[in-house]
């Protein structure tokens, strides 16, 4: 059985790591640090849609009370408006899911970013430690918690994460 | 890949702004705290990516950091993100904003450029080359922002550069040769103190040098390439620092006796593919330059972004969806709804509650509490009464949304006496509370006294509305809702026969009253403060002001609504009358002595001194003097219901039953 949470030590080392890593590979990832104890992973990514430019931004953020990363992220136009919640389910496909796919946490839902404290969208962390144990990988202590969770998630997105991050 | 041996007018991409929200809300704090009235330019920085996807235009980022003094963020030599410098002027009226001249501003700052060019210090820091102006008009309390960027660059009337040539990095470098300049470039970097957006390799040493050393050395015969970091990935298209960059070329690099003379360029594309530096995507373009003098006559400059449709006209984006509080508050309590809707209860009908009007008499703590639990569940308007109008300030401070109105009246009770000075006064309190009852869907009754809902009681039951009454004991609670009657005398009248486990129909349910058999006399009589205010366990009102505001949503899911009958069994009967959120009860009472509570229902009382048959007739007949009548005797009530007699009757046989209870004495029948 896998490990299912992990403290905020074990978290700050995962996304130190996966930084690294994403110098190493040319991937845009950067550590944001708040203060001694609070660290955070973002990825801003731009897309050219529909003669409009659409910016991604990413957050890895850990959370206190669920003791799992969690998923934050902002869709907007290059006027700076945030995209709505139609805009979000229909660029993700999550206005497809069937009914039990949607009882899973796929489910993004606009939130006060915690440290930003503005709108921002985020997956709930409600489930993450339960299908993070029912998984099977990495079952080993050595195993980079924090990017097996990013890569279930951005694979339930369809955002592509390069492989050798695993290496 | 294609090599162009015609003369190709060169096309120069310009740069898309992208603005983050937090540029907007940091705008807004920056005008409101620091800027305040001044309008004059001011510092702002904007971000351009040398390592963008193929498919993106040269785009300017802008965010909070713009407003801010920050520094290049270099990694191992490779810079994904530069730099610029530029101004912001933020205008206080929108009319200023649209009267300024904007060719006006756009050649001063295109003059800037060329006086920079002129005097060599565009020599000396080459990154002055790339600027941009941005005007903006903030509506701050719409949350609405008129924009419009602009990127200066001067042209030269009837001159124009032309692109002879385009080779691909590789075709002219070998891919050792490319390593080399790599090395060189983070090392030529690493001396600066701010990145160097502009350089020139020296195809000889592939050297990297500053644009000033590189101008000497060309002027000199040695094979230069000026280089400079790409904003664009596109195609063949340089981005829109080259024709900044070629009018300084143009101007410094020696001339020829011809009217014109070809530099190298180099479109620097530094990126990670496949997990390795490479400068593969660059491009080597062979360039027509003019000649120019530092006296040119007229220099004019281009550079205002058009908008999304292509005019020449500023942009507007209303950010109220995101910064207005009010609209966060709102899409907040309405995402909640519908997340209820979609995973636990699809059935359930949201618009039904968000329209009902709400009626709270009582703002003690039942008072707000009922209030702060209906904010939840719907966007509704709700009247409060006494030390109304603070409670109705606060709901708006915790949900900007409410339509919240606090209403200051008294209501007067029965045996509570009106003397004649007081007497209009009480009849337009009356008249007010008719007006309100009238008005609202619902009344919840969460006052402190059991007489002080006798005329609500009365005015609901003859307006037959909906009433929710909620009463505290020290450790008990009741929550119920009165019977509503159909204004059928056939349909309303009571059975006489009452059988227990029944559906009771809810015009046929009781009211607050219907248990007693006493009328609601003047209690605060003869009290200590204990016993005049009801003091209760803290968590109490909590727990029932949240039970009614659920037994209002159950009804309100009910397709019977106002109409369901509820069963005088604890048990819930399979088949019952259900709503999509559960039973609905006549009453709950509960104890928090043992954690419990009973669902009770129980009949309407044909002697209640409320919402009996005579006391309606006579309120709808003889109205405020009916009422009066009750204000000042406290046994008028018993009187007219029967009641009076009832109790004669009752006291006749008391003997009757205490005689048959004991067992050693011989007793008499009357």
């Amino acid at each position: 059985m896998s490990q299912s949470t992990i403290p905020r030590s074990v978290f700050n080392q995962n996304i130190i790591e996966i930084y690294e890593k994403s110098i190493k590979l040319g991937d845009t990832w950067q550590l944001i640090k708040v203060n001694e104890d609070v660290y955070y992973l973002e990825k801003k990514d731009q897309k050219f849609i529909n003669n409009e430019i659409l910016t991604l931004i990413f957050h890895i953020i850990y959370s206190e009370s669920y003791n799992v990363p969690v998923l934050y992220l902002n869709m907007f136009k290059s006027n700076g408006s945030i995209a709505k919640y139609n805009d979000i389910y229909s660029f993700f496909n999550l206005n497809n899911l069937k009914n039990e796919e949607r009882d899973s946490d796929l489910i993004l839902t606009q939130q006060e970013h915690p440290i930003l404290f503005k709108p921002f969208y985020y997956m709930h962390p409600c489930k993450t430690s339960q299908w993070m144990s029912a998984t099977k990988i990495g079952e080993n202590d050595n195993f980079n918690f924090t990017l097996k969770w990013l890569s279930f998630v951005f694979s339930a997105l369809r955002i592509p994460l390069d492989i050798k991050y695993a290496l | 890949m294609e090599t162009n041996c015609e003369k190709d007018l060169f096309k120069f991409l310009p740069f898309s702004s992208c603005i983050n929200p937090s540029f907007w809300f940091e705008l807004n704090r920056v005008k409101l705290d620091d800027y305040r009235l001044d309008d004059d330019f001011k510092n702002l920085k904007g971000f351009y990516s040398n390592c963008s996807s193929n498919d993106l235009p040269p785009i300017m980022n802008f965010d909070y950091s713009s407003f801010q003094e920050t520094n290049d963020k270099t990694k191992n030599g490779h810079i994904s993100t530069i730099i610029i410098n530029g101004k912001i002027k933020i205008f206080n009226t929108i009319n200023e904003f649209n009267v300024l001249d904007k060719n006006k501003l756009l050649d001063e700052f295109g003059n800037a450029i060329w006086n920079d060019i002129k005097t060599g210090r565009a020599l000396d820091d080459p990154n002055l080359l790339i600027r941009f102006c941005l005007i903006v008009f903030a509506n701050l309390k719409s949350y609405t922002f008129h924009y419009w960027f602009a990127f200066p660059a001067i042209t030269f009337p009837l001159k124009s550069y032309y692109q002879l040539k385009t080779n691909k990095f590789t075709e002219i470098f070998t891919s050792e040769q490319s390593n080399k300049i790599i090395e060189n470039m983070t090392n030529f970097q690493l001396k600066n103190e701010h990145h160097q957006s502009f350089f020139a390799i020296e195809f000889e040493t592939l050297n990297v040098l500053t644009v000033k050393e590189a101008i000497d050395r060309h002027n000199l015969g040695k094979r230069i390439l000026f280089g400079f970091y790409d904003p664009n990935s596109q195609s063949n298209h340089p981005g829109w620092p080259l024709r900044n960059y070629l009018a300084l070329l143009a101007l410094k690099c020696k001339k020829t006796d011809e009217e014109k003379r070809n530099l190298e360029v180099i479109s620097f594309r530094d990126r990670y593919h496949g997990g390795a530096r490479t400068l593969d995507h660059s491009l080597v373009i062979l360039v027509e330059v003019f000649n120019i003098s530092e006296d040119e006559e007229k220099v004019n400059t281009i550079g205002w972004e058009r908008n999304e449709k292509s005019q020449l006209h500023p942009r507007v984006v209303n950010m109220s969806g995101s910064m207005n509080t009010e609209k966060l508050a709102e899409s907040a309590v309405s995402l909640n709804l519908k997340l209820m809707k979609w995973r636990i209860a699809p059935d359930i009908n949201l618009d039904i509650i968000k329209n009902q009007k709400c009626l709270l008499l009582g703002s003690g703590t039942l008072g707000c509490n009922v209030a702060r639990c209906l904010m939840i569940i719907l966007n509704g308007e709700s009247k409060d009464n006494h030390k109304s109008i603070k409670a109705a300030e606060n709901l708006k401070l915790i949900y900007p949304g409410v339509n919240a109105k606090g209403v200051v009246l008294s209501i007067p009770m029965p045996g509570h006496y009106v003397g004649d000075n007081l007497r209009s006064k009480v009849k337009d309190d009356v008249k007010q509370l008719e007006q309100l009852i009238k008005e609202h869907d619902v009344i919840f009754l969460l006052m402190d006294t059991r007489e002080s809902r006798w005329l609500p009681t009365v005015i609901a039951a003859a307006e037959k509305k909906l009433v929710i009454n909620s009463a505290l004991g020290f450790d008990s609670y009741l929550v119920m809702r009165h019977g509503v009657k159909t204004g059928d005398p056939d349909k309303d009248e009571l059975p006489k026969n009452f059988q227990p486990n029944q559906q009771i129909p809810s015009n046929h349910l009781g009211c607050y009253f219907c248990n007693d058999i006493v009328a609601p006399g003047n209690s605060t009589v003869d009290r200590t403060l204990d016993q005049q205010c009801t003091v209760s366990r803290p968590g109490l009102s909590m727990v029932a002001s949240a039970l009614a505001v659920e037994l209002f949503a159950n009804v309100m899911q009910h397709p019977l609504r106002l109409q369901v009958p509820s069963f005088s069994s604890n048990e819930s009967i399979s088949g019952c009358e259900e709503s999509c959120l559960g039973i609905v009860p006549h009453q709950i009472r509960g104890y928090l002595h043992s954690f419990s509570n009973i669902l009770p229902a129980s009949q309407a009382f044909d002697k209640c001194t409320a919402c009996s048959n005579e006391i309606i007739q006579m309120y709808k007949k003889d109205g405020f003097d009916f009422l009066l009548k009750v204000f000042n005797d406290p046994t008028y009530l018993e009187d007219i219901t029967g009641l009076k007699e009832l109790k004669t009757a009752l006291d006749q046989t008391e003997t009757d039953f205490v005689t048959e209870l004991s067992d050693s004495e011989e007793f008499e029948k009357f």
